[in-house]
Formats: C-alpha cells, sequence, structure tokens
C-alpha cells in the first residue's frame, strides 16, 4: 500500500537533500523516519523514539496516534498531515515518523546544534557584575533572560525573518513597562523585513534605523545578559536574534551608550566620576587633532607664551603643515587599531611594539612629526577605548577627519561649524520616537541627575523620557 | 531635485575645503618675538629684540624641547612701517608678536612720547593686552647685548623680574591694557618700571613717571614706597624703624595694607583728597634682641605710621610740584565721586594746587612667634 | 510634521536668538550712550522687553496651535496678512543675511585676516541650510544645548574678568542728573533685545504649553538682563568707561587685555569667547533663517520646504555680498533694527488689542 508521504519519501531521495531516512518493521507496517543527522540529537532519536517503536511494535499493532501518545518519549512532539510542510520541518532540525499506513505524520524535536557554553563576555568587558555572556544559542539566550526576570508580564514575542535562513527573532519586553508605541513601532519594523537571510543581528540592527545614512547608532549591542535584563526592566526592548551572541537593545540615546552597568553597582562617586571620564574622553577624542591643528596653524595667540614657545620648538624640524601632520598621523593611529583587531591574538601584542617603535620613536627622531602630535593621536585613540559601547565610538573615529579638515581650513570659526553640524545630526535624530539627546534635551533635570548620579537608591523613577507605563522604579 | 541640490552643496564645501586655508601658518614657520625694543636712533624708529631659536644648530646635538635661545633682531627705518618693512626683507618668516613678554622703551623714544607705540600695540591683533612695558635707561641694543645666564633671555630675564617684584608687593606691574585706558582717560599720567644696567646685569632702578606719555622724570627704587602704598595692588613693604631704647638697635618690620580709602572733596574750588592707610605690621626680628613692651609697641606703631606718612607726602609733593601729573589715578577717584563738578574743572591745574591730607594708622599684629619679652629663671 | 516645544525649549529659543552678534559691541553702545550708569539703562530695556515678550506670548497662547500667519488671518483678514507677512519675510531674510555678513567681517578683522568673506559666508550658510531642513524641533534643541554651555561659560568667564576689573571704573554708579541720559540711552538697549518676534512663528501646544509659559519666557527675559549687565560691567572694569567707547569690538578687546594666570593653559580666555560668540550667532541664525523660510512656506502653500530653504540660502548669499563696505553693512542694520520695532512691538500690539476687543480670549 503507497500513500502520498511515501511519494514524498522518494522525491526527497532523489534530490541530493541530505535527508536521512531510516526504514522500520514493525508488525503490521512499516515505520520511517526522516531527519538531517548533523542537525538531531542521534542518541534521543535512537533511545527515544526507535527504540520504543520497535520493542512495541513487533508484538502490538500499532496507529500513528499510539505512537505519539504511548510510545516514543519525546517531549516535544505534534501530528500533522500536511506532506508539503515535511520539508520544512526537516529543515528546522526535527524528525519526521511516518507510517505507510497512516495519513497523517509525527514531528518530533530532536534538534541538536553544536554550540559553546555560556562564557564571559567578550566585547561588554566589566569588573564587576555577572559574566554570563550570550552565546550563539537561541534558547540559551532566552533561557538566560527568563531566569533573571520571573514577571509573568515578561512577553517574549517571535518571529521568523529570513526567506532562505529562516532565522527565529525574539522581541523581549515587559508587557506592563514598555511603551506600546515604541514596541509597535518594532514590531511593525520586524515585520516589514524581507531578506534572503540573517546571520547576526548587525543586519537586523540596520533595518531598525530611521535612515541609513544616520552616522549615529540609535541601536545598542548587548552581549551580557544582566545588561538585557536590566535594560528590559528599564521599560526598553530586547531584540534576540538566531545564531547571534548579540542581543539589540532599543530604544537608546546618545548618553546611555556612554552608561555602564559598574556604575550601577559600584559607590556613587565612583560611578559620577568615571562617567566624567567618559565623556570627557569622547569629547577628547573627537576634538583633541582640531584643536592643535587650530592652536598651531591659525590661533596660536589662545595660550600663554610660555606653551606657545614649548609647541613650536617641539614642531621646528616638522616638514608637514599640521593639518597633514594630524591627519597623517592619526590616520596612522587608525590603522594600528585596525591591524589589531584583525590579527589573531598570539602575534596582537607585536602590533603594538611596533606602532609604539616605529610611529612613536622613530618618527619623532626622524623629525617627521612633533612629539607632541604623538601624545595627542596616543591620547585620542587611548579616549576611544574608554567608551564601553563600541559602536559610539566608531562615527567619533570618522568624524574626527572631518574636524580636522574644518579647522584646517577655517580655525576655530571652521571648528565650530563643524561642531555645530555634528550637533544637528545629532538633535534631528529620534530614536523610536524619544529624542537621541535627552534628557540634555528636552531637558529634565531628575533624569540627568539620575543618569549621573547612576545609583538606584536615589532614581525612584524611570527616565521621563521613555516615556513607559510604569514610571516609578521604587 | 532636493537630493541633487544637497549634492552640489557637498561638492561646493568640498571645493572651499580644497581650496581654502588662507590662514593657515604653522607657528614654527613664524619668527615667534619674546621681546621688542623700541628706541629712537637719528631721527628713525629702530626696532630691536629677541627672536625664539626653534631649530638647534646642528652642533647642539639631542632633542630640546624648550625654547633654548634667542636671535637678535634690529630693524630701523622712519616710521614704523618703514621699520617693520625693513625687517621683513631681512628675517625669513612673518613676525608673530602673541608670545611677546616686555616691551622696552628707550630713553630717547620714552622722551619723545610712547603714545604712537601703544597704539600701534592696541591695534595689532596679535599683540597682546597684558604685556609688560619698561622704560630703559639704556638703549635697548645694549640691553640685548648683556649674556644672560639667570634666564633664557634678557625679555624673560626682565619679565620674570618684575612678575616676581609684583607678586611680593615691591613694585607695580602695569600692563598695556591699563596704559591705554589711563591715556583713554587722560588728564593723568601713569608710572613705568625703570630698568637700566649696572655692573654687567639688568637691574630694576625704579619708576619712571610719564606725562602725557612722554617721559617726564624717574623715581628711585629707595622712594617708590610712597607710590606703592598708593598704587599696588598688595604692597608688601619691609620698613626698618631705629628702636626706641637702643640707638643702635633696629627693627625690622614688614607691613601689609588692611585698608585703604581715598575720599576727594571739591570745597570752594579747591580739590581735596583724603588718603586713609590702615596698615598692619608684623615684626619680623630685631638686629639685638631686647624686650618690646606694650609702650615700646605703641611707640614703634606711631614711627611707622610717621615713615609712610612722610614717604607718601614726599612723593606727591614731587608729583604736584616737579612732575605736575596725576599718575595716582586720583581723578578716577575724583569722578567717580563728584562727576557733576569733574566736568567744570580742568584736572590738570586743579591736581597742583589740590590738598592732599594723608592720614596713616598702624597696628601691629604679631611679633612672628617670637616673644622678646620672656623672662629667665635664673 | 508637528512638533511641540516644551516651555523650557522655548524659552531658550529665546536666549539663541536675542544673545547673539550684538554682544561684541553691546559694551560699547550702552558706555557710549550711558557711561557707568549703562546697568540702569539696561533695566528699564528689560522692562520694556518684557512688556512686549507678554504681547506675543500672549497672543501665542491664546491662539493655539497657530502662527501668525494663521491668527492673522483671523483676527485682521487675508490682504493685510498679506502686507504684514511680507514685511516679516524681508526683516527676517535681511536680519539674518546681514547679521551673517557682519559677523564675518567681525570675524575677517580679528581672527582670520586672510580668509575671503565669502568663504565664511559660505561656511555659515551651509550649516544654517543644514539645520534649517531639520526644523524648528531639533533647532529647538541645539538652542537649548548650546544656550546652556554659552550661559554657563559665559558667566564663569564674565566673572573672572571681574576678578581682574577695577572695581574704581564702574563708579559713579548712578548719576541722578544724567537721568535724562540714562532714559535717551534706553533706545539703544532695547536693540539688542530685539529678536523676541520668533515668537510669532512658534505654535504653543495645548498640552505642552500651560500658564507656565510666561514664567519661563519671563525669566528668561530677566536672565538675559542680568547677563547683558554683567557683560557690560565686567568689560567696564576692566577697560573703563573711556576707553571702551572706541572699540566696536569691545568685548574680544577686552578679553584680550585680561590674561587669568590662575587658569594655566586656558590663561587667555580669546579661544572660549570666540567659540561660544560663534555658537551664540548660530543659534540666532538658525532661528531668524527658519522663520523666514517658515513664513515664505506659508504663504506659498504648496512649496517643497526643502528646496524653498536652498533657494533662500542663495539669495542671501548673493544678496550678502552686495554692500560694498563695512559701513554700508551697519547702515543696513540699523535700518532692519527700525522694521525689527514695527515687527517686535508694532504689528503684535494691533493684533494684541484686536484679540482684546474681538474677546478671542475668552472664546478659547
Amino acid at each position: 500500500m503507497k500513500n502520498k508521504f511515501i511519494d514524498k519519501i522518494e522525491e526527497f531521495s532523489k534530490e541530493s537533500l541530505g535527508i536521512s531516512i531510516r526504514k522500520m518493521s514493525i508488525a503490521n507496517t512499516e515505520v520511517f523516519i526522516l531527519y538531517i543527522g548533523q542537525l538531531t540529537d542521534k542518541d534521543s532519536l535512537s533511545n527515544n523514539i526507535i527504540k520504543p517503536i520497535l520493542q512495541n511494535g513487533m508484538n502490538n499493532i500499532l496507529t500513528i496516534e499510539q505512537i505519539a501518545t504511548s510510545v516514543i518519549y519525546v517531549d516535544d512532539i505534534s501530528i500533522y498531515d500536511d506532506e508539503n510542510k515535511m520539508i520544512d520541518y526537516i529543515l528546522e532540525g526535527k524528525s519526521i515518523i511516518l507510517m505507510s499506513n497512516a495519513c497523517k505524520y509525527i514531528v518530533a524535536n530532536t534538534l541538536k546544534v553544536e554550540k559553546r557554553g555560556v562564557q564571559s563576555p567578550e566585547i561588554d568587558t566589566t569588573l564587576r557584575g555577572p559574566k554570563d555572556s550570550f552565546t550563539e544559542n537561541f534558547d540559551d539566550n532566552l533561557s538566560l533572560i527568563r531566569y533573571r526576570i520571573k514577571d509573568p508580564a515578561l512577553r517574549i514575542d517571535h518571529f521568523t525573518i529570513g526567506k532562505r535562513s529562516r532565522t527565529s527573532v525574539a522581541l523581549i519586553y515587559i508587557k506592563d513597562i514598555a511603551n506600546e508605541k515604541c514596541v509597535n513601532e518594532v514590531k511593525r519594523r520586524l515585520e516589514d523585513i524581507d531578506i534572503d537571510g540573517v546571520f547576526e543581528s548587525g543586519y537586523i540592527q540596520k533595518f531598525m534605523l530611521n535612515n541609513t545614512f544616520d552616522l549615529f547608532p540609535q541601536v545598542g549591542i548587548m552581549e551580557r545578559s544582566d545588561t538585557a535584563c536590566a535594560n528590559i526592566i528599564e521599560g526598553k526592548v530586547i531584540i534576540v536574534v538566531e545564531g547571534s551572541n548579540l542581543a539589540l537593545v532599543m530604544p537608546k540615546t546618545f548618553i546611555e551608550f556612554l552608561d555602564v552597568d559598574d556604575d550601577h553597582y559600584d559607590n556613587i562617586y565612583l560611578g559620577m566620576f568615571s562617567k566624567l571620564l567618559r565623556i570627557t574622553a569622547l569629547i577628547i577624542s573627537l576634538t583633541l587633532a582640531s584643536l592643535y591643528v587650530a592652536v598651531v596653524s591659525f590661533h596660536t595667540d589662545i595660550l600663554p607664551s610660555q606653551y606657545i614657545l614649548a609647541i613650536a620648538t617641539s614642531r621646528g624640524t616638522v616638514p608637514f603643515n599640521s593639518v597633514v601632520e594630524a591627519m597623517l598621523m592619526e590616520f596612522v593611529a587608525e590603522i594600528l587599531r585596525e591591524a589589531s583587531i584583525r590579527l589573531p591574538k598570539q602575534i596582537g601584542p607585536a602590533i603594538g611594539i611596533v606602532g609604539a617603535i616605529v610611529i612613536g620613536q622613530a618618527a619623532v627622531a626622524a623629525g617627521l612629526v612633533s612629539p607632541l602630535m604623538v601624545i595627542m593621536v596616543s591620547l585620542s585613540v587611548m579616549c576611544s577605548f574608554v567608551s564601553p559601547d563600541y559602536t559610539i565610538v566608531n562615527p567619533i573615529r570618522i568624524l574626527k577627519f572631518f574636524m580636522i579638515a574644518m579647522t584646517g581650513t577655517l580655525g576655530l570659526f571652521g571648528f565650530v561649524i563643524g561642531l555645530t553640524f555634528i550637533a544637528i545630526n545629532i538633535c534631528s535624530m529620534t530614536s523610536f520616537g524619544v529624542s537621541y539627546v535627552a534628557p540634555l534635551s528636552p531637558f529634565n533635570f531628575v533624569d540627568l541627575k539620575n543618569y549621573i548620579f547612576s545609583d538606584i537608591t536615589l532614581s525612584k523613577k524611570r527616565p521621563k523620557f521613555l516615556n513607559t507605563r510604569d514610571k516609578t522604579r521604587q | 531635485m532636493i537630493k541633487k541640490f544637497d549634492k552640489l552643496l557637498i561638492i561646493c564645501i568640498l571645493s572651499v575645503l580644497l581650496t581654502g586655508c588662507w590662514d593657515s601658518e604653522d607657528i614654527n614657520k613664524k619668527s615667534i618675538t619674546i621681546t621688542l625694543g623700541v628706541d629712537y636712533v637719528n631721527d628713525g624708529i629702530e626696532f630691536s629684540g629677541e627672536l625664539a631659536k626653534l631649530r638647534s644648530s646642528p652642533s647642539e646635538s639631542g632633542e630640546k624641547n624648550q625654547a633654548s635661545g634667542v636671535y637678535q633682531l634690529l630693524s630701523y627705518g622712519k616710521n614704523f612701517e618703514e621699520s617693520r618693512r625693513h625687517y621683513d626683507s631681512i628675517n625669513p618668516y612673518p613676525v608673530f608678536l602673541g608670545a611677546t613678554r616686555v616691551v622696552i622703551f628707550g630713553q630717547n623714544y620714552a622722551k619723545e612720547g610712547i603714545e604712537p607705540y601703544l597704539n600701534r600695540i592696541d591695534h595689532l591683533y596679535d599683540y597682546r593686552k597684558t604685556l609688560l612695558s619698561v622704560v630703559s635707561r639704556e638703549t635697548p641694543t645694549e640691553l640685548f647685548k648683556i649674556k644672560v645666564e639667570k634666564d633664557i633671555s634678557v625679555g624673560f630675564l626682565i619679565d620674570d623680574i618684575m612678575q616676581n617684584l609684583e607678586m611680593r608687593g615691591e613694585a607695580l606691574y602695569p600692563q598695556i591694557g591699563e596704559i591705554l585706558s589711563d591715556i583713554a582717560l587722560g588728564h593723568v599720567g601713569y608710572v613705568l618700571p625703570y630698568i637700566g644696567i649696572e655692573r654687567g646685569s639688568i637691574k630694576y632702578l625704579g619708576m619712571a613717571v610719564m606725562k602725557d606719555s612722554k617721559l617726564e622724570g624717574t623715581i628711585d627704587l629707595e622712594n617708590t614706597h610712597g607710590v606703592l602704598y598708593i598704587l599696588a595692588q598688595n604692597p608688601t613693604l619691609v620698613e626698618v624703624i631705629p628702636s626706641t631704647k637702643n640707638e643702635k638697635n633696629q627693627i625690622s618690620f614688614t607691613t601689609f595694607i588692611k585698608k585703604r580709602k581715598i575720599k576727594t572733596d571739591y570745597i570752594d574750588e579747591k580739590v581735596i583728597i583724603n588718603i586713609d592707610l590702615d596698615l598692619k605690621a608684623q615684626l619680623r626680628y630685631q638686629y639685638y634682641p631686647e624686650p618690646v613692651e606694650d609702650e615700646d609697641i605703641k611707640k614703634l606703631e606711631d614711627m611707622i605710621s610717621k615713615k609712610v606718612e612722610n614717604d607718601i607726602v614726599s612723593t606727591m609733593k614731587k608729583a604736584k610740584n616737579e612732575f605736575e601729573c596725576d599718575f595716582f589715578d586720583f581723578v578716577r577717584y575724583f569722578r567717580a565721586e563728584h562727576p557733576e563738578i569733574y566736568k567744570k574743572i580742568k584736572w590738570e591745574d586743579q591736581f597742583t594746587r589740590a590738598d592732599i591730607n594723608v592720614n596713616v594708622k598702624t597696628k601691629v599684629i604679631n611679633r612672628s612667634l617670637e616673644d622678646p619679652n620672656a623672662k629667665k629663671k635664673y | 510634521m508637528k512638533e511641540t516645544l516644551t516651555n523650557r525649549q522655548i524659552a531658550f529659543v529665546l536666549f539663541g536668538v536675542i544673545v547673539g552678534y550684538g554682544v561684541l559691541s553691546l559694551p560699547k553702545n550702552i558706555a557710549e550712550n550711558a557711561g557707568t550708569g549703562g546697568w540702569f539703562t539696561l533695566l528699564i530695556g528689560t522692562s520694556i522687553a518684557i512688556i512686549f515678550v507678554y504681547i506675543l506670548t500672549y497672543l501665542a497662547y491664546v491662539h493655539k496651535n497657530k502662527t501668525i500667519y494663521e491668527y492673522s488671518n483671523l483676527l485682521v483678514g487675508k490682504f493685510i496678512t498679506y502686507i504684514f507677512m511680507i514685511i516679516y519675510i524681508i526683516y527676517f531674510f535681511m536680519l539674518f543675511t546681514m547679521i551673517i555678513r557682519m559677523s564675518c567681517e567681525a570675524i575677517k578683522l580679528t581672527v582670520l585676516i586672510k580668509t575671503p568673506v565669502w568663504a565664511l559666508c559660505f561656511s555659515f550658510l551651509s550649516v544654517v541650510y543644514y539645520a534649517v531642513i531639520k526644523r524648528l524641533g531639533t533647532i529647538a534643541k541645539i538652542c537649548e544645548i548650546y544656550g546652556l554651555m554659552i550661559m554657563v561659560s559665559a558667566i564663569i568667564i564674565h566673572l573672572s574678568i571681574f576678578t581682574h576689573g577695577k572695581l574704581i571704573n564702574l563708579r559713579p554708579f548712578f548719576v541722578v542728573e544724567d537721568i535724562s541720559a540714562y532714559l535717551k540711552g534706553t533706545l539703544t538697549t532695547v536693540f539688542p533685545f530685539l529678536g523676541i518676534e520668533i515668537l510669532t512663528i512658534i505654535s504653543f501646544n495645548k498640552k505642552e504649553n500651560n500658564k507656565k509659559i510666561f514664567k519661563h519666557i519671563a525669566w528668561m527675559i530677566v536672565f538675559i538682563g542680568i547677563f547683558y549687565i554683567l557683560v557690560v560691567e565686567s568689560c567696564i572694569s576692566v577697560m573703563g568707561a573711556d576707553s571702551i567707547i572706541y572699540y566696536k569690538d569691545a568685548l574680544i578687546s577686552t578679553i584680550r587685555r585680561v590674561d587669568i594666570k590662575s587658569l594655566q593653559f586656558l590663561e587667555r580666555l580669546d579661544g572660549i569667547i570666540l567659540t561660544i560668540w560663534i555658537m551664540s550667532i548660530l543659534c540666532t541664525l538658525f532661528l531668524e533663517a527658519y522663520a523666514s523660510i517658515f513664513l515664505i512656506s506659508k504663504v506659498f502653500k504648496k512649496s517643497n520646504f526643502k528646496g524653498l530653504a536652498f533657494i533662500v540660502m542663495i539669495l542671501s548669499f548673493i544678496v550678502a555680498q552686495m554692500p560694498k563696505s563695512l559701513d554700508e553693512v551697519e547702515q543696513i542694520l540699523e535700518y532692519i533694527s527700525y522694521v525689527g520695532i514695527v515687527t517686535a512691538g508694532v504689528i503684535p500690539t494691533i493684533l494684541f488689542l484686536i484679540t482684546k476687543v474681538k474677546k478671542y480670549d475668552k472664546k478659547v
């Protein structure tokens, strides 16, 4: 006796789909099990499915329903009859159990993917704070969040994105905290995505932006699960993407990119100090080189005379003008930085030594650049490492050159013009309805105070700019 | 369409950037002037000065990060512009005046009147208006010939000396800006530091009194106390008073100003200026230690008061009779208190006829932790 | 696209538009007209400004969600509104164009000596264009952030200048006999407050802008008055009233006469003052340029805002190059400031009276 499923099996075996077929003969009929070997937990398959079926089927007559309800041991099973969907289930890593005399089939979840265990974070490192970071495994990531927040109002909306990759994407928020408008907006954007494949949360991130040409990031990335949970509680929306170890958080405003969990866990003064430090570092890394150009080439007289002499003598033999010098050195520093990311860990330190010797010592000794410039460049690179989320520094790295060019043309005036261009860009941005420069503008003293103190006992309310449903923390 | 406009804009900005850099001029491609001397020689203006040496000469090896030395500059011309043209035609880089510390006026030039150069400083943008100006007894060129070992160069030396003295309250540090305000006010003179060469080294000699920006005369270093008590921000002067008991003994005091009150009045077409000084004095030491009783302190206080009073009065007399000019800025006080009368009178005439009353009170506040009255037990 | 501004933002918009180019020569103008009693004239000027600001705020408050174009239509009819609009558009356009030219000349004469004026104008206009196409919401945010920066740094700088000034230069504080001169000088102190007419193009929102808006705006004007007094007095204390009247760039001249040794490498304050001065000019320009373009787009309803902005910028660039000398620019600016009295005072007062007579305020 032949049915539609057997035809399908024949069709599968003709094409090289990589589907394994296990055929079993029991008392009354033949049973087929279809699965993809690479995605299947073979122990589970043989112990929980094949073994019970064979043991029971030798003597008893089994129907498909009986198998599903009283024979196999797998926890997650369901019964379908649409033969065209079989291929989808198989590709998702499930096993399909067919009987030659039944018009339905069982789908049993035996998925097993090779994965790494929960490890400590690599880009979101911290001194104080839990070390369990997200991994590439979707369920593990969700479980990390689930076990931290036991609120029944926690919502996890599932989406499948990618026509070919069929990646699971989860949208996580707390229903009675998160701003509804924001959640709906994110949902709408997720549903609108029409793409072949998603392999990193970065793809989703691009679709979340208002404008592809925005310079500054509006979506934060999270590697550590405690940070993610803190953000959920804050009223934000988290997106976890299958196969990516970085979750996305939104909305995120400019100053929140400079916020670290350590600040919240540690002493209040240290928190304030390090926040101040980070803001200053960001500003330094953006403006230092251009201010140097402004001072050296345009408005030397704004410095006291001792400093003027010090700068002038240090530049005594430098053949370039200051704009070229600054551009060149910043460029070299960026090359060093890029190289040190790409290099394998074993030879990574070598680049540091080469950089320090070649760029630092030799260039100065050869009289190509002034020692002051080397200090400035290394300071500005160092400053760019201070900020916790590296995505906020990326635009700064590019804008640095823009600022040098503007200052090189029009001096301090060009500096202000350039700064204003950047300020307009930042101010005009909104991150899911939240002003990107909040709480500086629209100004809110309490939010700003809470941000700077970053002490949970003092901040009784959630930030006003997030416009959350539940406004109080305590 | 708009997209195209945007692109056009970007292209325009780029073109501006590429053709730009109009004002860009690196600091090491400028002649950094540290000191400038102005003098009047052979009916022409002579600029002399010091330029910072940025490149160490090949013979000096090693890296140098501080200005190690200076070049001298010298240029002539009938007026400032010609002199500057002469300067430009013999030097490689444009002159940069933003780091100038001192402007030295030669005595000859000071006698002719320094106002033109002060105005030049005021309106040349890169000049700071806070720099020091001094009058030199010798010509500036002579000053620059002196080999200075105590400091980087002559200019630095003069500036540092004056700054130090001003900090200790022993001299005035008049900045160009203040002098310009005085000139704009009119009716008043001002004093500049007077320097010269003595025994091969540069020395602060006293004050040069300028009337209508012309050198009127000088006040010797010993006689500057009177001026300082009126003009210095916080004068800290040392007064040596002979002991009341023992003629050989001298007692050294440091005096500070506790309160300085200048009140003006106009009675019977005569300007009256009352100066009230409240001094604090601190007994530093005695040449030969002696007990100092409370009555002695009283007497000493009176003596200090008298001495300071005499200093001030004699300076005033000099100002009124010899220089005939008000370099104490009394006119500001008078105008502040009697703006209506000020409009009617001519201050220069009034000042020479003015009554100036000086009233000094002194209080010895401590004997610097020493107890001269201690009783010996054995 | 409706954007609502918070009360504080509207107050900062006022700060941004009022404080700008004029600060540079303010100490000179005040000292010239009222001598050391300038603070008194400024106080009178401030109180006059508060009255007109009240009228403007009241109009916008009564006519919620409306700008001058709509409520003028409602009050005086279409024809007169068109005349009003033409006055406002020309006023705003000429004002921002001439301020650009004037600032460029000032910058060229002080810091960027060799840079051609057109290049400076061009950079000004390009950043103004970029701001204007981002609309009022963004401009208000810029004003708020820049405003705070300007306030804090300016106050610190002027207080530290005070420590280097002489108190005697500020005296006499007040001369009873000169009171008529002070009152005459008031006219010059009203000009620095021009810019309040920007309130005509800001539409208030019912929810955001409640009664408190009056308080916010009044405090801001009082603050600006005090700020002006601080600037004038600190400059006079350093330069003296006799000296300062000769400097059109009184503020920068003052700064160049002060070295604050204890600040180390910030000893010379020119850099900071120059930066915040350009920032405040930029705020003024954004708002005035936006006002003119906004009103044009109201009159020509179907026009594209971005395109319009671009055309206005090009026009402004051409007009800015027209005056041949600095004196001409000053002359034009003087005429414009007389028009400013009409736009900030006369027209709003007429509309205010009509509103009161027709009792629109009761209807709402």
